[in-house]
């Protein structure tokens, strides 16, 4: 599977969207109803990269040629939080917009759907900030260890 | 019932939508009556995340809360202050914009009350 480029760029913005597949009942006596009809893990996530006109010409070259004009899926980073992850996606509709900044500034925004994503990291961090009953505990136990560590106070 | 813990809450946006049970006739003179004490209650809200509580909200909704398919214990600010109750997030659908350290998660929740 192609890998996106490793183009020097910085995120302006970044933003997802998660749309489970859950299918809603509102009857008329104003009762709800939501059920989970599968479990969908294809989340949808706006991107905005600022790159240099060497960088875009890099970008758009590999997805005309390396994922065949936009529609095969590749292996791609992307940001939940402050950790970076990788994953398989897809550019969604093959699409995206190039706006010219200045010389040798370019911005492109695009959608990626990241395929079933990992929630690994997620699942391990709620896990602990449950058993140590909150995120200030969490913060005094790196404090402690930070302590342990740097002060040689075993 | 799950309940969210250790998180900031819901920031109530300036509207939302209250639909009671009313049966309303227009035949001749137009009346109205109530079926029920039911009521539904939609808000838009936000919550502003820092760092790691954001994948903690995430597995919660995704995973505790079945895809948000659940209802489920927060707190919530509106104009009484802040309030306990029982919400669900409506579709389970959330949208998410970050710097990647400071997030905005914003959804619609439907109010239990």
């Amino acid at each position: 599977m192609p890998t996106f480029p490793a183009l020097d760029y910085s995120e302006s913005s970044y933003s997802y969207e998660v749309a489970p597949a859950v299918y809603r009942t509102e009857y008329a006596s104003r009762t709800t109803r939501q059920r989970k009809i599968y479990k969908k893990r294809d989340d949808i996530f706006s991107v905005s990269l600022r790159l240099s006109s060497a960088d875009l010409l890099t970008f758009e070259n590999f997805v005309k040629d390396d994922i065949n004009n936009g529609g095969n899926s590749f292996t791609a980073p992307y940001y939940t939080s402050d950790a970076q992850s990788t994953g398989d996606v897809y550019l969604v509709d093959g699409a995206y917009s190039v706006s010219y900044v200045a010389p040798d500034i370019w911005d492109v925004k695009y959608s990626i759907q990241v395929i079933d994503r990992d929630m690994t990291d997620a699942e391990n961090i709620y896990e602990v900030v449950e058993d140590l009953a909150g995120f200030d505990n969490v913060s005094a136990i790196f404090d402690a260890l930070e302590n342990m560590i740097n002060n040689n106070n075993l | 019932m799950p309940t969210l813990n250790y998180l900031p809450p819901w920031q109530m946006e300036y509207s939302y939508e209250l639909t009671p049970d009313l049966l309303r006739g227009s035949r001749g003179a137009p009346s109205q009556r109530a079926a029920s004490n039911k009521r539904m209650v939609i808000a838009d809200v936000s919550r502003r995340l820092l760092g790691s509580e954001l994948p903690y909200f995430e597995w919660f909704i995704r995973e505790v809360c079945k895809e948000g398919t659940l209802a489920f214990t927060d707190y919530y600010a509106d104009g009484n202050d802040l309030t306990t109750g029982i919400i669900r997030i409506v579709d389970g659908a959330y949208s998410v914009s970050t710097n990647l350290r400071r997030h905005v998660v914003q959804c619609q929740i439907e109010i239990f009350r």
